[in-house]
């Protein structure tokens, strides 16, 4: 009863027309670059972050939440048109979507990925709602010994997951970690790695760093390349998929929900997991799997509705614990900090308005990213058709601007540049930004927990494997880290041996 | 021999040493009294071992040898590198020259780029330049520099 209050608060805020608009905006620009290769969701919501500073908080999140969500939407369109992800999430769409768009049935793949999508979202909400106020209290028991296994366990998580080397993950993730924590010490109030320069003071802004690593440096990889993508020219017609089409994707859409409701909450996990685990789960349990890669619509359903589910629950760890998930939801953690919300166990408490709104909006912005990406999809097609020459220059522009526009400073455009450059340089030496700005963003929070853990238990690490919570977190994240080093270590011995006796 | 991996090892390996140096003059402290520098420290170690570990694998490990050039093999990585010298330059002389001006070069050598046609080029820098400082200007109330001629 008191979650249906809560809920109806939660309506009354996001239904005022502001909060509308700003999530019809966030779904509308958030489906854009879902649709649009080039750009992902770290690098719209960096590129739009400083935008929402204008922005009263509430709507702000409204609109970067619903930019986040609404991508998966979008990252379907692309992938089965043009067989290019909009977006990670959608790479797995690729492979059932564009070969029904081949065999004439681009509508009933469309259709069936915004249904499910919706479906999922709205099933994904309901559960953030179930699960995040219980969560919150039980996350109020949580001390720094707690904070930092969780932040552990992300961190090991997102490393694991990398689809390169774990070993340049993990340098990745320390690197993150020292770059997070330039700027005045939280504890002593001296400054670290500042080299006196004035605007490192406060740190280094995620916003820069972030549109430097994923907007500046995605748009320079693809300023540079030579492949060019084709639609493929078939009339779009009945989006509405059969009654065949929904008993054939029935189960797949639910089985996906489930997968990526759990596979969002964990740290590390999120969309772009889940959507490649349901399909997997789908291909496995299905009695006839060697359709799969052939058009099969279980191979749309279950990753979208898997991806939509994610980006809903991956909400709870974030406004709970006040740990983001994902790098993405990392900038969003970033976007809440300046907008002076803490997120945590005490969100709900202090800014019931914000939580509740926020939630209520994604029942909303879900409505609407059906509307928008099921009668409009003809409009999306056009998108499709901007020619990059005239694309990338306006995203570069945008971050631009965007950096400038944060503290009026130069500075901070110097700063995007950089990571720019760092951004494009990473994807040519194969490591990936997805540690790095995680580790970035939780780097405050690991030292000032590890440092307050440790003066409170005198030096000991004992309690860090005494007290539950801790002891259960840090053991998974230690057997997750022997579980991707090991391997890679002994085909690193084995490889060194058998080129040192072939020499 | 991996180049791309010994090369970024040996720059990683470069960073790690320089932060655990940093890391030391602001004081490591004790594990029971960690210092402002205690974060730093261990992860720049942590950094320069698995640094150490990526120049020993690439020198013995089994991949294929490369060389660096092959990264921009058969890529148009000029158009790559004008793009970043292009948005430094905006940097530089954005608060000079004013957000107008300095925009509408921006574009003109984005786009010029892109080889689009000149007229192209020029109307859509304009139109980019109008449309931006309406959007983020009036109705974001983004305040940019105004520069050397006032706009």
């Amino acid at each position: 009863m008191d979650t249906l209050n809560s809920l109806l608060y939660g309506f009354s805020i996001a239904l005022q027309p502001d909060n509308l608009l700003f999530c019809f905006l966030g779904t509308l620009v958030g489906t854009l670059v879902g649709v649009l290769p080039g750009i992902g969701p770290v690098g719209a919501i960096s590129i739009l972050l400083p935008i929402t500073f204008k922005l009263p908080s509430t709507g702000a999140i409204i609109m970067l939440a619903g930019i986040y969500y609404g991508v998966q939407y979008g990252g379907s369109t692309t992938s089965i048109l043009v067989n290019v992800p909009g977006e990670a999430s959608s790479v797995i769409t690729c492979i059932d979507g564009h070969q029904m768009a081949l065999r004439g049935r681009a509508g009933p793949a469309l259709g069936i990925a915004a249904f499910g999508s919706f479906i999922a979202g709205t099933i994904g909400v309901i559960g953030l709602m179930a699960f995040a106020a219980p969560l919150s209290r039980f996350a109020l028991a949580f001390g720094p010994h707690e904070y930092f296994s969780l932040i552990v366990l992300g961190l090991t998580f997102v490393t694991y997951l990398s689809h390169g080397s774990v070993l340049m993950a993990i340098m990745m993730a320390c690197f993150g970690l020292i770059l997070g924590n330039v700027g005045l010490d939280t504890i002593t109030s001296s400054p670290r790695l500042t080299f006196g320069i004035l605007q490192l003071f406060n740190g280094i802004g995620i916003a820069p760093v972030a549109m430097g690593l994923f907007g500046i440096g995605e748009v320079l990889v693809n300023i540079e390349s030579t492949v060019s993508s084709e639609i493929v020219k078939t009339k779009i017609k009945n989006l509405l998929p059969s009654k065949l089409d929904w008993i054939a994707a029935k189960w797949a859409m639910v089985r996906g929900t489930v997968v990526g409701f759990f596979l969002g909450i964990l740290p590390g996990g999120g969309p772009v997991l889940a959507s490649f685990l349901s399909y997997g789960v789908e291909k496995r349990v299905s009695k006839e799997p060697e359709k799969f890669g052939k058009g099969a619509i279980e191979g749309v359903a279950s990753p979208e509705s898997a991806n939509n589910s994610a980006a809903a629950s991956s909400f709870i760890p974030l406004l709970t614990l006040g740990i983001p998930p994902t790098p993405t939801l990392a900038v969003l953690f970033g976007a809440l900090l300046i907008h002076g919300i803490t997120p945590g166990p005490l969100l709900i408490q202090k800014h019931p308005d914000l939580f509740w709104g926020v939630i209520s909006s994604m029942y909303i912005g879900n409505v609407m990213l059906l509307v928008l990406n099921l009668p409009l999809i003809p409009m999306w097609v056009q998108v499709l058709k901007i020619p990059e020459k005239l694309l990338y220059p306006l995203i570069l522009l945008f971050c631009l601007i965007g950096a400038y526009s944060m503290n009026n400073d130069i500075f901070d455009v110097f700063v995007m540049i950089i990571f720019g450059v760092v951004g494009y340089l990473f994807r040519k030496f194969e490591y990936e930004g997805a540690p790095l700005i995680l580790a970035f963003v939780l780097g405050p929070m690991f030292d000032l927990n590890l440092r307050q853990a440790l003066l409170i238990s005198d030096g000991s690490f004992i309690p860090f494997f005494t007290r539950p919570i801790s002891a259960v977190t840090l053991i998974l994240a230690i057997m997750l880290l022997i579980i991707s080093i090991f391997p890679t270590f002994f085909r690193m011995i084995k490889g060194i041996k058998t080129n040192l006796f072939q020499r | 021999m991996d180049r791309r991996h010994l090369i970024s090892g040996l720059f990683w390996l470069a960073i790690s040493i320089f932060v655990g140096i940093m890391a030391t003059e602001l004081g490591v402290g004790t594990v029971s009294s960690p210092g402002s520098g205690f974060l730093f420290f261990w992860s720049s170690l942590i950094l320069g071992a698995l640094s150490v570990i990526l120049i020993i694998k690439s020198i013995f490990g089994k991949r294929e040898a490369k060389l660096l050039i092959d990264l921009w093999k058969g890529l148009k990585w000029g158009k790559a590198v004008l793009a970043i010298i292009t948005i430094f330059l905006y940097a530089l002389i954005l608060t000079e020259l004013g957000f107008i001006l300095a925009t509408f070069l921006l574009m003109i050598l984005l786009f010029g780029i892109g080889k689009l046609k000149y007229w192209v080029t020029v109307m859509s820098a304009f139109i980019t330049v109008m449309l931006s400082y309406i959007i983020f200007h009036f109705l974001l109330q983004i305040q940019f520099p105004r520069g050397i001629f006032g706009w």
